[in-house]
């Protein structure tokens, strides 16, 4: 026994460990503290928390759940990616031999659960910040850096919403890109498009507007889906993550979740 | 909250903290669990572990038969055997001993000598490369140095090989030394591992499918990558492929994934249930050496269903009734695929599959069903109306009669009551009922179809030719029903009263031409005279042909058709139109195109006939007449039916099911009602359908198998999923064969002939099979292709078979069709259509063909000359006078029938004179007979022509010398060439 | 918790997962599967099932007419009779009678072969049996052309013609099957009927309408006597070991 209280000891007070580990287990507030600041994963996390941020029943816990929706996602996307191609031939039965063969193929109902979870959180998220004004002074700017999530949200689950390429996939992504074709004067069909000419010919039309950029073609084919396939997985995500580093940041710095307005 | 306690800065009553993150952690991690649990056991494993169970019982019982069959005492006496063997050895061990040292020392030796030698070998090959450099260089000094070491190391090179042989010749003889004192041990273990050996390999087997803890281990979850015992079963299938629409993608096919026994044979049995089944058919489906491989096939081709899916929901199991579907439900969860456009195909509909490869053959072989409905597809002339772009339903002749003429024929009244009701008059023609059917069948409803079918006849018979025809002259009824059952008639048609179309079902093609019965109530005599003497006089495109029959024939055949009347249907009076109503039907078409002014206008300058006349080319428009009768003025309309080459693949919802709520949405059901209920879907709809958009398709009165058989192909119908380069061969041959096949069907040649092995219809009136007209297997390879083409044009000009009374008819074809024929027989029989002409045989094989044709007593039964019959034969045992030999056959082919008629001909009458080896191979009897003293004269008539007596009987022991031989005997002595 | 026995409950969580599911489908097969019986050459027992055919109906009187063939004329003093019905005071021959269900085990073929024989342009024996694998040897005896053309569904068809006096035929079946029918091609009055069976219980009626099987084991069977125009008949029997039954089939009622 002593033996093990002195191997222990040895191990704890090598430089290898010390290197790794530099603060002990905390004995005191002061200690605790350290502990926080010194970790990268930890310091994301506040030291104190106050009372009031941990009424459910004040802040629904709605944002922090997106949160880890949003982790969630990441983990089971990132392991869907090994077997899902997004081209024409393969994402269909791709999709289909993960629900069959794959193993843990069942990250992919995950995968589709959590979107969808997702999405509810982060509007339930934004009425409880609305019913708690928590968007007034000093706040609005993280507002609206909220809506900004929000919205990359509801992009990264339209454009999630293409890769399975079923019949359902494909005709909501018709309609909803074709909304695009009604773009004020970048849209072929919307008004002003005429506007944007160029020796008497019009820069704006099919296979050039809003809608073309979006969808890659001018039908949903091969081209949208490689496209949303690279929005889905880094494009969308780079710039959420971003934000959310700046969206976690300022409510730090405003005083914490549920601090008085 | 409760006051915190210990600590003075937690909010949180800890305790109750740890209690609540550790039930939602141990709430989460079983959640996991389950979740990898769910996603580990899935159903197919749950089978093929079963499977697996189930064969490793068989199998141990097997090895329990194999066991209790071996003779213990044998067994026991060879085990002895082998004991004393190894006391034997025990007694030389010390001689063994030392050999085995021995041979220890000469393997170093051996390996040392090895090394040495292949080290000398790899330094002299450095060497001559050096000595190449050298060459290269020029220099002399170099050069003479590098050959000296090149030379030394060869010599020293076979010193050391000469060496190692020795040393291996050494070790050779040792080991054989060793062996030998080893043998007898040797013999005894191998009797009895030979005693043993079914018993040992079944046993191996049994321990192959044991479950012991490396089975538990490798099929663990996590670890059941690397080598499990239950995997996925798959294959993947090149060319036959699921069109997604944006592109096509190959199929790989998990079906066996459950369905095990599929490839094997011996799980027929009724203890075997599905998925453990066999597949039927093994020869022609899924067996290494069918034309259907699995690995090139899979499963999913032919029986549809979501090819990758390994859950039996999910592949699209369809259930074939109520019954099956609750007892799936029950016992596996079984659920409808929504979303799945391909279904598995009820086990009866499998053949629908074959047509996506064999359409382009038109008689697809191996298919019952399928072909049946080909037929009833083809007299119900539903191609018709649908346009169905495969090969079998293109370029057809119009099912029905054509109406130029009709006026000549029938009268406006019997057209009246035709129409309204044709199965009223024969319950056994194809042609379908338009009218009064159950969505037309309100009072207003009916008026208007009274009105149509008289403005129909008014139209028909306005754009008719007419014309007279004297009476027949008198005849001889009695001596006419002789004829119509003996001359050949028979042959296409029935004259049966109580005939029901559904009683000659399967042998659709015993209805080709109408049911006879009640000509007198249809035709005149002088209609029917004309007719049969010369069909084409009516209709120059008829397919009737013309039985070359006198007139007194004609006669007494009219005189019998004409005796059957029904005067019951002769007196059925036609009701009077409405004419308001018929007026409104025509107001209806007119303001189609006119203003409702206007077409009034139009209608009040219209007479009677007019107005007539009017609505008959509408209504004849309406219903589409033209697809079935040639009509005047029709010739180019287009079909006016839905096109049917995708059927099979429509979606379930484009399927029309109107009101109706008690028939399944599945393909299948939707078209079998329908065929059987073409009208069902307007059920409940007549409020909101005028009466121009109520459904016009005709009621076929189809019986349910007659249904099944034709929805069988309709399911066939789908888009493609095969590549053109996977599918049943498509060349110039297999069109041949297709056309000349289309060309049969429509002609009915298998009515009379035997076509493929199936015909002969007209066996069920002509008892005596010597009267049944011939089998025409391997025609290509026995006739010559210019005869064939002459005798089908008129076959008056030969009388091959003057004893029968069925007469060839003339058919009056056109040389494109002759042509088909020819080619397609040819074609069959792989026969080169080039015929070199015959050389003049020499006196040696003209005469031994004489000699052996008396002794083998051809002409028994082969007239030498075209006489018939003599008296007290029946016509079952003779044969066609070989004097038409040398014009009708092939000369290469007549020596080759000689030899074994059976190959070319199953079941025929002419007898095998050389019998045929269990090897393959032909003996000749006449050899060996020559020695008989009675045929000592023929004997010596025959060596005339030879040395010596071997030569004679080496010839005669030849049997294709002996064939030549015959042959030349008939073409060039019997003959006057 | 103490950290160490938390690790150690999720190190043996872990193991139990493993074990447990391992198996991964351990379903008890749903149907008992039967072992195969064993095969075993069976011995002859002592029964016998004898008796007789009734036929009341009277012999028809037709003759058959051989002038075809001037050689097959020329073989016969006395018109010969139809060999469809021969029914003499009563009793029917030619009747084939074979137990059709209730035979087990295996029997091989026995050594002698059993002879068609083609003699005054007849089949002799007009109907008989014979068992597969056995040899049968077909004559031509007659100095005119035969052909024997066998009719089977099972087996293999076959046409060999026989223009020489003497000269013999040897054929075997492989299926069972009952009955096969022999015509011959030149002469159509020509007919015989063999019935092929894997094993030896079958017997033909002589003309006294008799027949006899014997060397049947003790057992329950279904025995059926065939004739080539009025039909067949079933009728099930017991034999004890070592005994005898008598059984009686009545054509007369059957024909019509």
């Amino acid at each position: 026994m002593q033996q093990l209280k002195d191997l222990q000891k040895a191990i704890v007070k090598s430089q290898i460990w010390k290197s790794i580990f530099r603060v002990g287990i905390p004995t005191d507030n002061r200690k605790r503290a350290l502990a926080m600041l010194g970790n990268v994963v930890l310091h994301l996390h506040p030291i104190k928390v106050k009372k009031s941020g941990l009424r459910m029943s004040y802040t629904w816990c709605m944002g922090g759940t997106a949160f880890f929706l949003f982790l969630v996602e990441t983990i089971t996307g990132l392991l869907l990616m090994f077997y899902y191609r997004p081209t024409v031939e393969y994402a269909y039965f791709d999709m289909v031999d993960l629900r069959e063969v794959a193993a843990f193929g069942i990250m992919r109902e995950l995968h589709r659960w959590a979107a969808h979870a997702m999405v509810i959180a982060v509007w339930l998220h934004m009425f409880r910040v609305f019913m708690t004004g928590s968007y007034k002074p000093p706040r609005e700017f993280n507002w609206n850096v909220g809506v900004i999530l929000l919205v990359l949200t509801l992009l990264l689950s339209f454009t999630g919403y293409l890769l399975p390429w079923d019949q359902l996939a494909v005709w909501a992504i018709t309609v909803g890109s074709n909304m695009a074709r009604a773009t004020p004067l970048i849209g072929a069909e919307g008004p002003g498009a005429a506007f944007l000419t160029l020796g008497g010919q019009k820069l704006i039309h099919i296979g050039s507007d809003a809608r073309f950029g979006l969808i890659a073609g001018r039908t949903i084919g091969g081209g949208t889906l490689i496209r949303f396939y690279v929005l889905h997985c880094l494009g969308i995500p780079f710039v959420a993550a971003c934000l959310m580093a700046v969206h976690f940041w300022r409510v730090r710095r405003d005083g914490g979740i549920s601090g008085p307005v | 909250m409760a006051a915190p306690k210990k600590t003075p800065d937690r909010h949180y009553n800890f305790r109750g903290m740890n209690a609540v993150f550790a039930w939602s952690s141990i709430a989460l991690l079983v959640t996991t669990l389950w979740m990898v649990w769910d996603d580990y056991a899935k159903p197919w494993k749950r089978f093929q572990a079963e499977f697996r169970e189930r064969e490793r019982q068989q199998l141990a019982a097997e090895a329990e038969t194999e066991k209790a069959k071996l003779n213990q005492n044998e067994v026991a006496r060879i085990q002895q055997d082998v004991a004393n063997e190894e006391v034997t050895l025990e007694g030389k061990r010390g001689e063994f001993d030392e050999l085995e040292a021995t041979l220890i020392k000469i393997g170093k030796n051996l390996y040392a000598a090895d090394a040495r030698s292949r080290t000398t070998k790899s330094l002299l090959d450095t060497e001559r490369f050096q000595y190449d450099s050298a060459l290269q260089s020029g220099d002399e000094e170099r050069i003479a140095k590098r050959r000296a070491e090149v030379e030394r190391l060869a010599a020293k090179h076979t010193e050391q090989r000469n060496e190692l042989e020795a040393i291996t010749e050494l070790k050779k003889s040792l080991e054989a030394e060793i062996k030998n004192k080893r043998s007898g041990l040797a013999d005894a273990e191998k009797r009895l591992a030979g005693l043993r050996l079914g018993y040992d390999s079944l046993q191996e087997r049994v321990a192959k499918l044991d479950k012991k803890i490396d089975y538990f281990l490798l099929n663990a979850p996590l670890m059941d990558f690397v080598l499990p015992a239950l995997k996925i079963d798959q294959v993947i299938l090149s060319g036959l492929y699921n069109d997604i629409n944006f592109t096509d993608v190959d199929r790989v096919d998990r079906c066996m994934t459950c369905h095990l026994a599929a490839t094997r044979m011996g799980f027929e049995g009724e203890e075997w249930k599905q998925p453990f089944r066999s597949h039927p058919r093994p020869k022609l489906f899924l067996s290494a050496s069918s034309p259907h491989p699995y690995t090139e096939f899979g499963c999913t081709t032919c029986h549809g269903g979501l090819d990758r899916a390994t859950d039996f929901a999910r592949a699209g199991h369809s259930p074939i009734d109520d019954e099956q579907k609750r007892g799936w439900i029950e016992k596996w969860g079984w659920e409808k695929q929504k979303y799945l456009d391909t279904p598995i195909l009820p086990a009866k509909y499998s053949e629908a599959g074959c047509i996506g490869c064999h359409a382009g053959n038109v008689w697809i072989s191996g298919s019952e069903l399928l072909d049946i409905g080909r037929q009833l597809i083809d007299k119900m002339g539903c191609y018709a109306c649908h346009k169905i772009g495969y090969e079998a339903y293109e370029d057809l002749p119009r099912p029905g009669p054509s109406l130029r003429k009709v006026a000549s024929k029938i009268s406006p009244g019997f057209a009246y009551k035709w129409i309204s009701a044709p199965r009223e008059f024969r319950p056994t023609t194809w042609m379908p009922h338009f009218f009064f059917q159950p969505n037309t069948s309100s009072e207003e409803n009916l008026k208007r179809q009274e009105a149509e079918i008289r403005a129909i006849v008014a139209y028909v018979w306005s754009q008719s030719a007419t014309g007279e025809y004297a009476p027949a002259p008198t005849g001889d009824a009695e001596r006419g029903q002789d004829l119509f059952d003996n001359v050949g008639c028979a042959g296409c048609h029935i004259r049966d009263a109580e005939a029901k179309r559904d009683d000659f079902f399967p042998q659709i093609n015993r209805l080709h031409g109408p049911n006879l019965i009640r000509a007198g109530s249809k035709v005149s005599s002088g209609w029917l005279y004309a007719w049969i003497k010369d069909p084409k006089q009516y209709n120059p495109d008829t397919r009737m042909p013309s039985l070359r029959l006198t007139d007194q024939e004609a006669a007494d055949i009219t005189a019998y058709l004409m005796s059957s009347r029904e005067p019951a249907y002769e007196n059925l009076s036609i009701p009077e139109v409405d004419k308001t109503v018929r007026d409104e039907l025509i107001l209806s078409y007119l303001e189609n195109n006119f203003t409702i002014e206007s077409s009034h206008a139009k209608l009040d300058k219209m007479d009677e006939g007019e107005r007539n006349r009017y609505l008959g080319e509408e209504t004849i428009q309406k219903y589409g007449c033209w697809g079935c009768h040639d009509l005047e003025g029709f010739e180019n309309a287009k079909p006016i039916g839905v096109e049917l080459t995708e059927e099979g693949s429509k979606p379930i919802h484009q399927f029309d099911f109107g009101h109706v709520h008690d028939v399944p949405h599945t393909r299948r059901d939707w078209i079998k009602t329908k065929l059987m209920e073409p009208r069902i879907w307007d059920q409940g709809k007549e409020e909101v359908k005028s009466y121009k958009e109520l459904y016009r398709m005709p009621n076929f009165g189809m019986s349910e198998r007659e249904a099944e058989a034709v929805v069988a192909n309709v399911l066939g119908f789908t888009k493609a999923y095969v590549l053109k380069s996977r599918r049943a061969d498509q060349n110039p041959e297999t069109a041949a064969i297709a056309a000349g096949r289309k060309l049969i069907t429509s002609y009915n040649c298998q009515g009379c002939h035997l076509i493929e092995d199936q015909g002969h219809a007209i066996k069920s009136v002509i008892q005596d099979v010597g009267q049944l007209p011939p089998n025409l297997a391997s025609q290509g390879a026995r006739v010559q292709a210019e005869w064939l083409f002459g005798y089908l044009h008129d076959p008056s000009s030969v009388t091959m078979r003057p004893w029968l009374d069925v007469r060839m008819p003339t058919f009056g074809f056109k040389d494109a069709q002759v042509n088909t024929v020819v080619s397609y027989f040819q074609t069959r029989d792989k026969t080169d259509a080039f015929l070199s002409t015959p050389t003049v045989a020499d006196p040696r094989h003209r005469a031994v063909g004489r000699v052996t044709f008396g002794m083998l007593q051809c002409a028994k039964c082969h007239p030498a000359g075209p006489q018939a019959g003599t008296a007290g034969v029946t016509a079952a045992e003779l044969a066609p006078s070989l004097l038409l030999a040398p014009g009708r056959l092939r000369h290469d082919w007549v020596p080759e029938w000689i030899k074994d008629p059976q190959s070319f001909v199953r079941g025929t009458n002419m007898p095998a004179n050389f019998a045929k080896m269990k090897d393959g191979s032909y003996q000749s009897p006449l050899a060996q007979a020559l020695e008989a003293p009675m045929f000592a004269s023929q004997k010596a008539e025959m060596m005339r022509y030879f040395d010596s007596e071997e030569e004679l009987t080496t010839f005669l022991s030849d049997p294709d010398q002996v064939v030549v031989a015959l042959r030349d005997h008939i073409w060039w002595n019997l003959s006057s060439n | 918790m103490n950290k160490y026995r938390l690790t150690t409950l999720s190190a043996i969580l872990l193991v139990f997962v493993f074990v447990a599911c391992g198996g991964g489908g351990d379903a008890k097969p749903a149907v008992e599967t039967s072992a195969p019986a064993p095969v075993s050459e069976s011995a002859a027992g002592g029964g016998a099932i004898s008796g007789v055919i009734n036929y009341s109906n009277g012999d028809p009187d037709a003759v058959i007419k051989m002038d075809a063939d001037p050689v097959c004329l020329g073989l016969h003093t006395e018109p010969v009779e139809t060999e469809t019905i021969v029914a003499d005071a009563g009793k029917l021959a030619n009747v084939f009678v074979y137990v059709k269900e209730g035979v087990s085990g295996s029997y091989s073929p026995p050594e002698e072969a059993q002879l068609l024989n083609q003699e005054g342009c007849i089949y002799i024996p007009h109907v008989a049996g014979i068992m597969t694998g056995q040899k049968l040897v077909i004559r031509n005896s007659d100095s005119t052309l035969h052909n024997v053309h066998a009719l089977p569904k099972n087996n293999e068809e076959f046409n060999q013609g026989q223009p020489f006096q003497g000269m013999e035929l040897e054929k075997e079946f492989d299926t069972q099957e009952v009955m096969v029918r022999f015509k011959c091609d030149v002469h159509p009055w020509m007919g015989a009927y063999m019935g092929v069976l894997d094993h030896p219980f079958f017997a033909v009626s002589g003309a006294d309408g008799s027949f006899e099987i014997d060397g049947l084991p003790a057992g329950d069977y279904v025995i059926e006597a065939w004739h080539e125009t009025l039909g067949t008949q079933t009728q099930s029997v017991s034999v004890a070991a070592d005994g005898a039954v008598d059984v009686t089939f009545d054509f007369a009622s059957a024909a019509g």
